[in-house]
């Protein structure tokens, strides 16, 4: 080969690459809102009108994060003020959607999913990002305190615009759902902005829409032990993955791992998966779903899936095994080398 | 043709493969890393050079490393450290973050097909 | 001497002098035909003085080998208008990989009789340390670009071909050679 050739070879080569990446009409925007990580996939428009669309669904993402945050001032905190006093209130009307989902899937679940349990999520510290806990877990008379109250969303009574609660245990968090709600509500932002083809990524909590021009969106599934993506799964239409895992957020005591999901029964983190991954339409119902199955284990899982509607489930537990049903089988596609044992279910 | 011309032969003929393997085929794997600062682009770094970066953020300094085509964080002054237990990232697309100090990596898709991931789901 | 500020100098040059310049001249020749000549596949090109490189090496010795490459690469140049441009330390660095490789395959040959390369061996030594030299020189000079290296495969491979093709020419020149002056 002779050398010029060589060079111009490369060169266009190179350029090749360049052009193809750039000729593409999609936009990708990450960044930081409201202590998470939110990234935004938006093809087929173009760039101006991505970029104000992200800016609206930033915006609008700040709202729901100031309302939905139970433990600084603002809507959510006020109600669970008011809950703790025997009377009704006019709520928030900003919650009252979230908070009617969240019953319908608490219910569902069997309690698994519970947001009413933000008395234990405080004792565990689990409420706090900015320093995150470090132990001694709480003690045991403690969490049996609360258990013995038994907080549950049936406890709260909704008339039209106004709340009573009748248990004054009941404390709302919403973080098993209310990432999964918002990339809903964002998604619908962005279809009411005339975009047809968009991922929205808040803190792992993944909701697709339409294409990437025509191939489906390629979303990878994080490695609950070990490193990197476990494995990858194609979505197009309005899909939604959500997975909950034990590596999300804990800390070590006296080797021990404690994390932030805790299972409403025992007041202690859930032991019986490392994570839960969940598929559905909507990011709010595998959201809570995830945090369910999450809950319910490798054992339980396939019963509670079942109960909640939900049609694609994936669990890891500590040994690395993958539990899930044959329509998810078919769908996933491992990214590891050897693929990890798989235990299959009945079909959901 | 002696002994020896087909032993050299037979050596660049395996050695092929063992090439495409190392270098892949122009555009087909994720080559590049952009390392970012809150939303701020930090450095862009190419996986197949083995290096240590040091990326100053919010609370310290993160440290990041690349080797053998993947790059993770090293360590990190975050109290949660859940940036550097997700390990090695290779493949365009895949994506690690610092949250509390605000450092985050993605891996950058080379040729046609892009990224290998859109997103991803943890 | 005399005091005229003429100055006479007069060359005297060997029987091994002329055989490197004919040489040379003949690889030029080559060099110049090929790269005028379509190429088979985009960017890339035979090599076709390679083979002057071989049997200047199996007849005469490494010292000639690089006498008459040197003045290929020179003298192609100049007469392509390319002298120290880019394409120029492009063929330099081919050309010094080359023959840096071949120098041991050569002590290999004469150690190791039976065992060693021939002809067809040092071309695809030859043919790789070139495209490496190359290869080389554009990353590190021209584009230090980490995605130059997805091309080095398909590029040696494509070099292999060439040659165990100019091996093959350059095999059949040496053993005509051999029957004529026998």
């Amino acid at each position: 080969m002779r050398p010029i050739t060589l060079v111009f070879l490369c060169v266009a080569l190179l350029d090749l690459c360049a052009c193809s990446r750039t000729s593409e009409t999609l936009y990708k925007e990450s960044g930081y809102a409201m202590g998470s990580l939110v990234e935004f996939t938006i093809y087929g428009i173009d760039e101006p009108r991505a970029k104000a669309a992200v800016a609206a669904a930033q915006k609008d993402l700040g709202f729901l994060h100031g309302n939905f945050d139970p433990w600084h001032p603002g809507s959510l905190a006020r109600m669970n003020s008011l809950f703790a006093l025997d009377g009704r209130f006019t709520a928030a009307t900003s919650v009252l959607p979230l908070l009617a989902r969240s019953t319908e899937l608490s219910q569902r679940s069997g309690g698994l999913f519970n947001p009413a349990i933000g008395k234990l999520i405080h004792l565990w510290g689990f409420q706090n990002d900015d320093p995150p806990p470090k132990g001694p877990p709480p003690a045991s008379e403690q969490l049996a305190a609360v258990l013995a109250q038994q907080p549950r969303m049936s406890d709260l009574h909704v008339y039209g615009v106004e709340i009573q609660s009748s248990n004054p245990a009941v404390v709302l968090d919403f973080g098993g759902i209310a990432q999964g709600y918002a990339a809903d509500v964002l998604i619908e932002g962005f279809k009411l902005a005339g975009i047809h083809n968009a991922i929205v990524n808040i803190s792992g909590d993944v909701r697709v829409m339409g294409s990437h021009g025509g191939q489906p969106w390629r979303i990878g599934i994080h490695n609950p032990r070990g490193t990197g993506v476990l494995a990858s799964i194609e979505m197009k239409g309005d899909e939604s993955i959500v997975t909950s895992g034990d590596y999300e957020r804990f800390y070590m005591y006296e080797g021990k791992r404690y994390h932030h999901i805790l299972d409403p029964r025992s007041g202690l983190p859930s032991q019986r998966a490392a994570s839960a991954t969940v598929i559905d339409a909507e990011a709010v119902v595998a959201d809570a779903a995830a945090t369910a199955l999450m809950v319910a284990g490798v054992k339980d899982w396939h019963a509670v899936a079942k109960a909640m509607g939900i049609k694609s489930a994936m669990l890891v537990d500590d040994a690395g095994r993958v539990y899930m049903d044959p329509a998810t089988a078919r769908r996933i596609h491992f990214e590891v080398d050897p693929p990890p044992p798989v235990v299959l279910s009945e079909p959901l | 043709m002696t002994r020896g011309d087909y032993i050299v032969l037979t050596v660049c003929v395996l050695a092929l493969p063992a090439l495409f393997v190392r270098y892949g085929l122009p555009g087909s794997i994720g080559t590049q890393a952009r390392i970012s600062v809150g939303n701020s682009v930090f450095a862009q770094v190419p996986l197949n050079r083995a290096r240590v970066v040091r990326v100053p953020g919010a609370l310290g300094i993160s440290e990041i490393e690349i080797r053998d085509g993947q790059i993770r964080f090293n360590s990190s002054p975050c109290p949660g450290q859940q940036c550097v237990h997700s390990g090695w990232a290779k493949r365009g697309g895949e994506f690690i973050a610092c949250v509390p100090n605000r450092v985050s990596i993605s891996v950058l898709g080379q040729g046609a097909g892009g990224d290998y991931y859109d997103s991803i789901n943890f | 001497m005399n005091s005229t500020p003429t100055t006479h100098v007069s060359l005297t040059t060997t029987r091994a002098d002329h055989r490197v310049a004919w040489l040379a001249a003949l690889a030029i020749t080559i060099h110049i035909m090929e790269s005028a000549l379509p190429s088979p596949l985009p960017g890339v090109k035979p090599g076709l003085a390679n083979v002057v490189t071989i049997v200047v090496l199996w007849r005469y010795g490494w010292a000639a080998a690089a006498w008459v490459t040197g003045l290929r690469v020179l003298a192609g140049s100049l007469l392509l208008g390319t002298f120290l441009s880019p394409t120029f330390v492009l063929s330099l660095c081919g050309a010094v990989g080359a023959l840096l490789a071949l120098a041991p395959a050569l002590w290999m040959t004469r150690a190791l009789p039976g065992w060693a390369p021939g002809p067809m061996g040092w071309s695809v030594v030859a043919a790789w340390a070139h495209m490496v030299g190359q290869f080389w020189v554009a990353y590190a000079l021209f584009i230090p670009h980490e995605g130059l290296f997805h091309l080095l495969p398909i590029l040696l491979a494509v070099s292999l071909v060439f040659g165990v093709a100019s091996g093959a020419v350059a095999d059949v020149v040496i053993k005509r050679l051999e029957a004529a002056t026998a």
